[in-house]
Order: structure tokens, then C-alpha cells, then sequence
């Protein structure tokens, strides 16, 4: 089966060049970008990626707008600083034998934070649908969390892909102020108020579910970095639901 | 005594108008240095009729010490954009300047509105800023970036505070707070410091409880709480960012190379 790599950047400049390294087998590589400044475009282009300019509206429908681009039906959706490994390729390489029946794939997903493979603390080998048949599905139209839901049997690959989601802590940051302002606003349109109660004992609850229960504590310093700032996630979500809420903005 | 005000400006549509409000009809000139908005700022202050003049961007002080240099009157009163003078410091600095005696400067307390609250407890309640001054006696400093006013002789400070509504909001809070510890641990790794993981681990517990019980964050309610977690935040980051400034550069993205390489 021919597979179309289908991804969507926004100055992504940082990790995108690795990233399509590893994918360079495939048989075509689509690029949505919503107005990079920097060299997304420039290495896109050295990678022969067919490229698409969107504006973003948030990412369920920019992915799924991506995935309408593509000119195979078969698509694997990764972010801009996901890397496909070795092993990942070889065994998509040999799906047409063993899973003619399925029409999408789980794939492990593991965070690679502060130079470390967590293997604890909840981001080691997460399963995502991102390897499917476009007959069979899409996106959904979520603005952040989104998901791809398909209408059909979904199989399971064993290795894995490699996020490096942040370049870099302040990059996490920026991420991290995006997605909660994002959250929060599907939490609003949700109808949910946002207690103070939540915002409160939010951030002990998840720093000990995740340094402890889910053993962050074994993956060392960058453990304990992630879980600390894992657990702030949720008070920064609840308190940005909280100021639209309210007049709690300046 | 006549009195000048000085604000410096960047894209500030959102918040200037209330501070203009806050004095135009009492100061004799109002002072806006900006440097280069491209909303409704420099509109804004004209229909305050402020005098606006355009300057690049150097700096806190250096912008500050032009705009000091452009009033018509020695008594000058620096601003920030965000800052509103209360009714009860307006007539306590009108009482004091009729009649100034030998004072050259005064402080002037600033007290944080965070989120919709002023926050009365803690740290950042009523701290004294050196904003009010002769300008024979003194200036802020064109040298450094930051850095308050230096004013020669005596000096007081008033009782009545301005209102300082620093964060649009937590969006705003946390892309400062993103960028200032980038700049501070930069600076901190120039200097040749170093960060200790016990540094990162017990920087936050500390800063929270000092925040929230020690300086009474707690009595500012929900905002307090807030406040008192998000400061906490800010060490951890700041020496997270230092430890990461001493990894291998770029050995997040270069570790896994042969994972993917030899085919």
C-alpha cells in the first residue's frame, strides 16, 4: 500500500528536518503550514513535500484538512517533532501481508524529555491512531485533543515513534501557555465553570499521580521536572477557565 | 508646582485609556514616548492630549531618561502604562508638591492588580518606586536596561499607592514568565552558575510556602493561591532552564540518530 506522511507545521523549523528524515521512504510527504516564518517551508521543499498553506482554526480541522490533501488513501498523521524509527518503518513496511483486514493503526508514541526517553510518568508508549485508511475516517473537528475516529477495525503496530516535543523548556512553555488557553476555551464552550476547589487540588493530585503512581520518581531529574510541570497543566487550565468566566483579567 | 507626566508606550490600547483618565485633568503635560505601536495608543493619548513623540526601543531606562528630558516642568512623574493613579494619591501629591520643602524625590507606592483582585498582602502591596522627582536633582539612568530613577538629596515617600495592572491575563503572565527565566538563566549560565537538581526539586516547595503562609498570600484569596503557585513556578523553570543550557547541545534531537540512520 502506498502511504501518504501527512503533517501540519507552524515554524517548525527546530525538529522538522529530522523528522522528515525519517520518513523519507515514503511515497509522498504533504506539509499544511499555517504562515512559518522561519525554514519550515525551505526544508519542506528540500524533502520534495507537497506543501499547502492553511490558516489555523484549530487543529482537529487543520488535520483533517491535511489529511483531504494527501493523494493516497492510506495516511500516517505525525506532528512536526515526531520521529519515526527504524523499526516503525520495517514493520509498516510489511502491513499488507499481516493486516489486510485493518483500517487504522495504533502506534506507541514515547516522549523523549530533556534528553530521556520517559518510560514512566504516563508518556511511554501511548497508543494513537495515527496510521489509517481515509476511507474509513478522519480527525475529529476537536480544537486541541483531538482525535482521529475510524469506522472500521483498528489493529496495532509494536515500535514506536519518537516525540521530541520540546526543543527546549521554554518551548514547552509556549506550548504549555497555548494548549491550556486552548483547553480552557473548549472547557468554556463545554459549559464547565471551573471551581476554585479544582484549581486548587488539582496540582497535588497530578504531581503525585504521576511522580509516584505512574513512577516519574524512576525516570530520575527529568521525571521529576515533567511531573512538576504536568501537574501545573491542570491549575493553569482551570484557572484560565476560571478568568473567562469571570472578571478575573486586568 | 507644575507637574509633568512621563509614560513610555508599546501597543497599549487596552489599558492606557484608564490610566490617562487618571490624570489628565490635574497634571499640567503628559509626556508618551512610544516606540512604534501599531494599535489605537497613539490615538488614545491624543485625545488626552498628550504630546507623543516616537523613539526606538533601547531599553527601560534609556527610554525613560528621553522622555524626562522632553517635559517642560522639573517636577516629573513617571508612569507605567499600566498604572492607575488613585483619587487619594492624586490629592497627597497636589498637598505635597504645593508646598515641597527641601524634598527632591519621592516613592511612590505601586500595588498589584492580579487577576481582577488587588492583591493587599504579600510582597507586592504598596512597593515604593522612586517615580516623582525633580528633574535638576536627578533621572533615570540612559545606561542601564533596568533599574530605577537616581535622584541626589532628600527624598519621602507618599502614603497613597497607584494601581498596577501588570497581567492582562494568565496568557500574558505565563509568556513573561516563559521569557524572563529564558534571559535570567542565560545570564546565570554567562556568569558561570551551574543549578543543582536539589535546586529545581526544593525551589518549589519553599517559594510556595513562602508565598502563600510567610507573606500572606493566603489572605488574597483565590488569587493569592494563584499567585503564590505560579511564583513557585518560577524558580523551578528558571533552574531547569540553566540545567538545560549544560546538556549537550541539541543531544535531545541527536541521541536517537542511529535508531533511524542505519537502515
Amino acid at each position: 500500500m502506498k502511504i501518504s506522511i501527512v503533517i501540519i507545521t507552524l515554524n517548525s523549523e527546530n525538529t522538522l528536518y529530522k523528522v522528515l528524515e525519517a520518513v523519507s521512504w515514503a511515497d509522498e510527504i504533504v506539509i499544511v503550514d499555517s504562515g512559518s516564518t522561519d525554514k519550515t517551508i525551505e526544508i519542506a521543499t528540500q524533502f520534495g513535500a507537497k506543501i499547502v498553506y492553511k490558516e489555523f482554526e484549530g487543529y482537529g480541522l487543520q488535520k483533517r484538512f491535511a489529511v483531504e490533501q494527501a493523494t493516497n488513501d492510506w495516511v500516517l498523521c505525525l506532528d512536526d517533532d515526531e520521529m519515526v524509527t527504524s523499526e516503525l518503518r520495517e514493520e509498516i513496511f510489511n502491513i499488507p501481508r499481516k493486516n489486510a483486514d485493518c483500517h487504522g493503526f495504533f502506534i506507541p508514541i514515547s516522549l523523549c524529555f530533556l534528553g530521556r526517553v520517559l518510560r514512566f510518568g504516563g508518556e511511554y508508549k501511548v497508543l494513537r491512531l495515527r496510521l489509517f485508511d481515509r476511507k474509513k475516517g478522519n480527525w475529529d473537528l476537536s480544537k486541541v485533543h483531538e482525535k482521529v475516529i475510524i469506522d472500521g477495525t483498528v489493529c496495532k503496530l509494536n515500535h514506536q515513534i519518537l516525540h521530541y516535543s520540546y526543543s527546549s523548556l521554554a518551548d514547552y512553555f509556549t506550548k504549555f501557555n497555548r494548549y491550556t488557553s486552548y483547553a480552557a476555551e473548549d472547557l468554556a464552550k463545554a459549559g464547565k465553570q471551573g471551581s476554585m476547589f479544582s484549581v486548587i487540588t488539582r496540582f497535588p493530585i497530578t504531581f503525585l499521580k504521576i511522580y509516584l503512581l505512574r513512577g516519574a520518581i524512576l525516570d530520575g531529574y527529568p521525571g521529576f521536572v515533567w511531573a512538576i510541570l504536568s501537574a501545573m497543566y491542570p491549575v493553569v487550565k482551570y484557572a484560565k477557565l476560571r478568568e473567562m468566566n469571570s472578571s478575573f483579567a486586568n | 508646582m507644575k507637574i509633568s507626566v512621563v509614560i513610555i508606550t508599546l501597543n497599549e490600547e487596552r489599558i492606557i485609556e484608564r490610566t490617562l483618565k487618571a490624570i489628565h485633568s490635574w497634571v499640567d503635560e503628559i509626556i508618551v514616548v512610544d516606540s512604534g505601536s501599531t494599535d489605537r495608543t497613539l490615538e488614545i493619548a491624543q485625545q488626552y492630549k498628550c504630546k507623543t513623540m516616537y523613539r526606538k526601543f533601547d531599553g527601560d531606562g534609556p527610554q525613560k531618561y528621553f522622555g524626562v528630558n522632553q517635559t517642560v516642568n522639573d517636577w516629573v512623574f513617571v508612569l507605567d502604562a499600566d498604572e492607575e493613579v488613585t483619587p487619594e494619591l492624586r490629592d497627597e501629591i497636589e498637598k505635597t508638591l504645593s508646598n515641597p520643602n527641601d524634598y527632591n524625590g519621592f516613592y511612590v507606592p505601586i500595588s498589584l492588580i492580579f487577576l481582577g483582585r488587588l492583591m493587599r498582602y504579600g510582597a507586592e502591596y504598596k512597593m515604593p518606586h522612586l517615580r516623582l522627582f525633580n528633574k535638576k536633582f536627578g533621572n533615570f539612568n540612559d545606561k542601564f536596561v533596568h533599574g530605577g530613577a537616581v535622584v541626589e538629596g532628600q527624598l519621602a515617600t507618599f502614603n497613597n499607592h497607584v494601581l498596577h495592572y501588570s497581567y492582562k491575563d494568565l496568557h500574558d503572565y505565563l509568556q513573561r514568565l516563559n521569557y524572563y527565566t529564558t534571559r535570567t538563566a542565560q545570564m546565570m549560565y554567562d556568569s558561570g552558575k551551574k543549578g543543582s537538581i536539589l535546586q529545581v526539586l526544593f525551589r518549589f516547595p519553599v517559594t510556595f510556602l513562602k508565598e502563600y503562609f510567610l507573606r500572606k498570600n493566603f489572605l488574597n484569596g483565590y488569587q493569592g493561591f494563584v499567585w503564590s503557585i505560579l511564583s513557585a513556578m518560577y524558580p523551578v523553570i528558571k533552574y531547569a532552564k540553566l540545567r538545560e543550557l549544560r546538556l549537550p547541545s541539541k543531544a535531545l534531537l541527536n541521541e536517537n540518530k542511529h535508531s533511524y540512520h542505519h537502515a
